[in-house]
């Protein structure tokens, strides 16, 4: 593969040195888009730092965004606390949709178990304008422990222990790992404070650990991972993924293999709410106490955004899911989340005290 | 330049000190493991530094990043300012940005430091101001496109 | 990982240095270079930030442009940083701060010309040296460089953290009470293996930590504003005229090859840290200036205007670029924001970093290096003509020099994350930073344990649990033994008598 022909794109280096430069004011809005909202720019905060899922979504959404609402929207990475910093900082501002952003719907629902500070109400301290896509969380071995299927993985650890490794507490997948124990009567062994996931990942490729629960689709392009079971509700769009075990629902490991649980009963239970925690997933949202018109304006451009043929084909490449889901049915999950919920305060404390000492 | 002793700095180091250590009793045995050695040694360490300070004479010389000496330039100017007055300076910056904002605070600290510190004219200190304000608002605000915090007195307009 | 064999490594440098140098190909990397340079020498502004704010734009690229450009990015940015940092004792990013600590006293002693020509050799040389131990060993590193985990990250942070000891000239009992408040403030915030918040003052702010910028902001930038004014030192340099300036860009060239063991050495500590997947540059930067300090020993002034303390840290930081890049492609590890949105440019293009790429188009990695190491000369090259304007800067009078350089400090502080809480955070930092240079408290074990803090804490943990858990044995690992012996080494050897040579 030769790409020798670069002439022709030259222009776009000194286009990237006219970023330098001021950013040229925009005209005034027409008036029929958007009344409510004012000729200023939006601020779009992004609670980690560039590079990341989220702040990919968000410099996806700021074009289309752009065009579909005529303001200017500016990116801004407000990284710390897991995206909590930002989503303090997108609860507070005034009502009038000049900041906006993107939130760890799910991160926000988990991490008050762990860490009571951070405590949010979803429902309450944000605007929901639309859900983005749901988190795919995914329990992935290496391909080194020999386990290709979540069965031979129950029938060998069964009474002996599963080493996983995460990032962090606060995270979903410390949840999600927490319960595997309850599930399978496996003991399950964190090894946590990796930097990110892909230094999991790579502790797993060298047999450091045994796994992990993630949510980044794109790496079980990677020969060298075997994901073995899905949790939440339905795939995020990714047909790699489809062919995983789910642990819920009609065709859900729990219906069709019930033998594999230590208590099908309850994990049938265990299984419901751990979907619907992490289907709350990543939400667009505002402060809240938006004006009702300007709300609807705002839910209505950004559906519109989320159905651009031009941005769905850039999150495709990407390997970004998307699953745009209304504010109302965003509204119907939290309210389940938040009562699953306390069904996992004695899995995170269980697992907060063994790895205190 | 003379310098004393630092028992007072030495003594604020020992409660910063025993701040850290009565916050690291209450962590975990992990969370601990390297904070309670450190902590320990610190506080010793200090504790040793307070019976030096009490039996050694008043150093002399000032001190370099590093803490050795630091050379004295041949055109240092004669009168040593006063330390305190030159913090109250730098300190001024923080206070005038919460005042009246990151780009504000900033460039009105510039205006009143070429004006009464370095004695330039007013049109200089204004310039000056302004420039330096300039280059807050065009890094901070254009460039990063972060929004420019606004002071306190923003804050009551808005407020009231 | 498919083994690579030597020739074929050798045949995709040559191929891919083709590309580079391929019409219109250069341009992107001095294009790149000069918007990196631009952009550098504005605090807060690193190579990420200006990666991220590109990328949009590179939608519609293909592989090789984003290559060509981002390499350059990485590249072009880091000789820029370092001339705040030797002027104004302002560090541009992490990596550039280790270079503050004798380039400063340097400018203070009116070597100012000295320090940044002596700043952008040891770059440009360190990068070369780093790019072509890469192509020799890249068949070794690539089987090698992915077993290096947590319990050689922990003994690559002990090394660093014992060589501060040598750092410390003044008294050890004021050096070793720094070092141990720079671990415990690294320590600040959320921990990340037991979810308890330490030392937060019941704040959410410090949950997420104490900044490193801020930090070093205050305790080098601010606190020597507060000392040039209580002084009532006239300019920078203590002198009014340039051409009573001492130092000349000849001295800084020379530097480099009368010290060219410490630059060699450096250069080595800073690709071997560089190939490690996932530890950044500033660690790198601080690791090689510590090394430098200890083999100095008794005849180093470091601290206090060595040149040595510019070689190291500049040398380290560039060689040590080439060799990041091959973890991230190779096997996906990012070693900085910089080098994880390279991967996040290329993904758009459907390119994944891992076997396939090492193996099938081992020319695009190497057009990526090569378009670095271009970019490092180039940056380097233009440095050193720009050295004698820059020098000037240093007889700029303090009361005309103090407003810019506060403004920049506040820039610098606030663009870390965005937060005004940073800003004040620096200037407690910036008065705690003045006290403690009154009162010969030495700042550089603290700044040392700060960065290599959270590094030693994690890989302690991780180490010792993998290691009760039966996943790797401490005792047997070769590659703890020989930083064990280095380690021994490093507290044995200044003890020993001295062979004459090195001095400054």
């Amino acid at each position: 593969m030769r790409r020798r022909e670069a002439l022709g794109r030259i222009g776009r280096a000194a286009l990237a040195a006219g970023v330098l430069g001021v950013v040229p004011a925009r005209g005034h809005a027409r008036p029929d888009v958007c009344d409510a909202l004012g000729a200023a720019p939006i601020r779009w905060l992004v609670g980690w730092s560039p590079g990341g899922g989220y702040d990919t979504y968000s410099r996806l959404l700021e074009p289309v965004l752009e065009r579909e609402l005529e303001r200017e929207v500016v990116v801004e990475n407000a990284p710390g606390a897991a995206g909590l910093i930002a989503a303090r900082r997108i609860s507070g501002a005034r009502p009038d949709g000049h900041t906006l952003g993107i939130l760890n719907g799910t991160g926000l629902l988990i991490t008050p178990l762990s860490n009571p500070s951070f405590s949010f109400d979803i429902a309450s301290d944000f605007t929901i304008l639309a859900r983005i896509a749901r988190q795919d969380q995914v329990l992935f071995l290496g391909r080194g422990t020999g386990i290709a299927t979540i069965e031979e993985l129950v029938e060998r650890t069964r009474g002996g222990q599963l080493v996983l490794g995460g990032t962090g507490f606060g995270t979903v997948n410390l949840l999600l790992a927490a319960t595997l124990e309850d599930l399978f009567g496996m003991r399950v062994e964190q090894v946590l404070g990796f930097a990110g996931s892909s230094e999991v990942i790579h502790a797993v490729r060298q047999g450091w650990v045994d796994g992990g629960v993630i949510s980044e689709e794109g790496i079980f392009r990677d020969a060298t991972v075997v994901p073995l079971l899905r949790f939440s509700p339905q795939a995020a769009g990714d047909s790699e993924l489809s062919a995983i075990p789910r642990l819920e629902g009609s065709a859900g490991l729990i219906a069709t293999r019930p033998e594999l649980f230590v208590d099908p009963r309850r994990a049938r239970v265990d299984a419901e709410a751990l979907a619907s925690v992490t289907s709350v997933g990543r939400l667009l949202a505002g402060p809240p106490g938006l004006p009702s018109d300007l709300e609807a304006c705002l839910i209505g451009a950004v559906a519109r955004v989320l159905g651009d043929p031009g941005f769905v084909t850039a999150a495709g490449r990407l390997g970004r899911g998307l699953q745009p889901t209304s504010p109302e049915a965003v509204a119907r999950d939290l309210a389940s989340a938040i009562a699953a919920r306390p069904r996992f305060e004695a899995a995170i404390r269980r697992a907060l005290t063994r790895q205190r000492g | 330049m003379s310098v004393g002793r630092g028992t007072g700095f030495t003594l604020a180091l020992l409660a910063v000190g025993v701040v850290f250590l009565a916050q690291t009793i209450g962590l975990s045995p992990t969370g601990r493991r390297v904070a309670l050695p450190a902590v320990a040694l610190v506080t010793l360490l200090l504790l040793v530094q307070l019976i030096r300070d009490a039996r050694a004479p008043v150093a002399e010389g000032g001190e370099t990043p590093g803490g050795g000496a630091a050379p004295t330039g041949p055109d240092d100017d004669a009168r040593s300012r006063s330390p305190w007055r030159s913090l109250a300076w730098v300190l001024a910056v923080p206070a005038m940005i919460a005042i009246a904002g990151l780009c504000e605070g900033v460039g009105l600290h510039a205006f009143a430091f070429l004006r009464v510190r370095g004695k330039e004219p007013l049109p200089v200190a204004a310039l000056g101001g302004l420039g330096v304000a300039a280059l807050v608002w065009w890094i901070v605000g254009t460039l990063l496109g972060a929004e420019l915090p606004g002071g306190l007195i923003l804050a009551t307009i808005a407020g009231g | 990982m498919p083994g690579l064999d030597p020739g074929s490594v050798v045949s995709a440098a040559l191929d891919g240095l083709a590309l580079v140098l391929a019409w219109p190909n250069i341009l992107y990397p001095i294009a790149g270079t000069l918007l990196a340079m631009c952009v550098a020498v504005l605090p807060g502004i690193s190579g990420a930030t200006l990666m991220a704010i590109v990328i949009p734009l590179t939608f519609h690229w293909d592989t090789l442009q984003i290559l060509l450009l981002f390499g350059a990015l990485v590249g072009g940015a880091t000789f820029m940083g370092s001339t705040t940092a030797i002027l104004f004792n302002i560090p541009g990013t992490g990596p550039n701060a280790a270079t503050l600590l004798d380039g400063y006293p340097m400018a203070r002693q009116g070597r100012a010309r000295t320090a940044l020509a002596c700043s952008a050799l040891s770059s440009a040389l360190g990068s070369t040296v780093g790019v072509f131990l890469l192509i020799l060993l890249i068949p070794a590193v690539v089987v090698l460089g992915p077993r290096m985990g947590p319990p050689e990250y922990l003994m690559l942070s002990l090394w660093g953290l014992v060589c501060i000891v040598t750092v410390i000239r003044a008294s050890v009992v004021k050096g070793l009470v720094m070092a141990g408040f720079g671990l415990l403030i690294s320590l600040v915030g959320l921990d990340p293996m037991t979810a308890e918040t330490r030392y937060t003052l019941g704040t959410i702010y410090l949950q997420d930590g104490v900044g490193l910028i801020p930090v070093f902001v205050g305790v080098f930038a601010i606190a020597e504003i507060i000392d040039l004014l209580a002084t009532g030192r006239r300019t920078v340099s203590g002198e009014t005229d340039v051409a009573a300036l001492g130092g000349t860009t000849a001295e800084g060239v020379r530097a480099v090859f009368r010290h060219f063991g410490v630059f060699l050495r450096s250069s080595l500590i800073g690709t071997g840290i560089g190939v490690v997947p996932g530890v950044g540059g500033t660690v790198a930067g601080f690791v090689a200036y510590g090394e430098a300090a200890r083999v100095a020993g008794k005849d180093g002034r470091f601290g206090e205007g060595d040149i040595r303390g510019v070689i190291a840290p500049e040398a380290a930081n560039d060689a040590k670029d080439g060799g990041s890049l091959l973890p991230a492609l190779a096997f996906g590890v990012p070693a900085s924001a910089g080098t994880a949105l390279l991967l996040v440019a290329l993904q758009i293009h459907g390119v994944t970093p891992g076997g396939d790429l090492m193996t099938n188009d081992l020319d695009l990695v190497f057009v990526l290096i090569w378009s670095l190491f271009i970019s490092n000369w180039l940056s380097s090259l233009l440095g050193l003509s720009l050295v004698g304007p820059l020098a000037r800067l240093s007889v700029v009078r303090v009361s005309r020099l103090v407003p810019p350089i506060l403004a920049l400090s506040v820039i610098g502080a606030f663009a870390y994350r965005g937060r005004v809480t940073d800003v004040w955070l620096a200037f407690g930092f910036g008065a705690a930073g003045y006290a403690a240079r009154r009162y010969g408290w030495p700042r550089i074990p603290f700044i040392i344990a700060i960065v290599l803090g959270p590094l030693f804490e994690v890989n302690l943990g991780l180490s010792l649990r993998l290691h009760e858990l039966g996943r790797i044995d401490l005792w047997t690992r070769p590659s703890i033994l020989l930083v064990g012996v280095l380690i021994a080494l490093s507290v044995a050897v200044p003890r020993l008598p001295r062979r004459r040579g090195e001095r400054s």
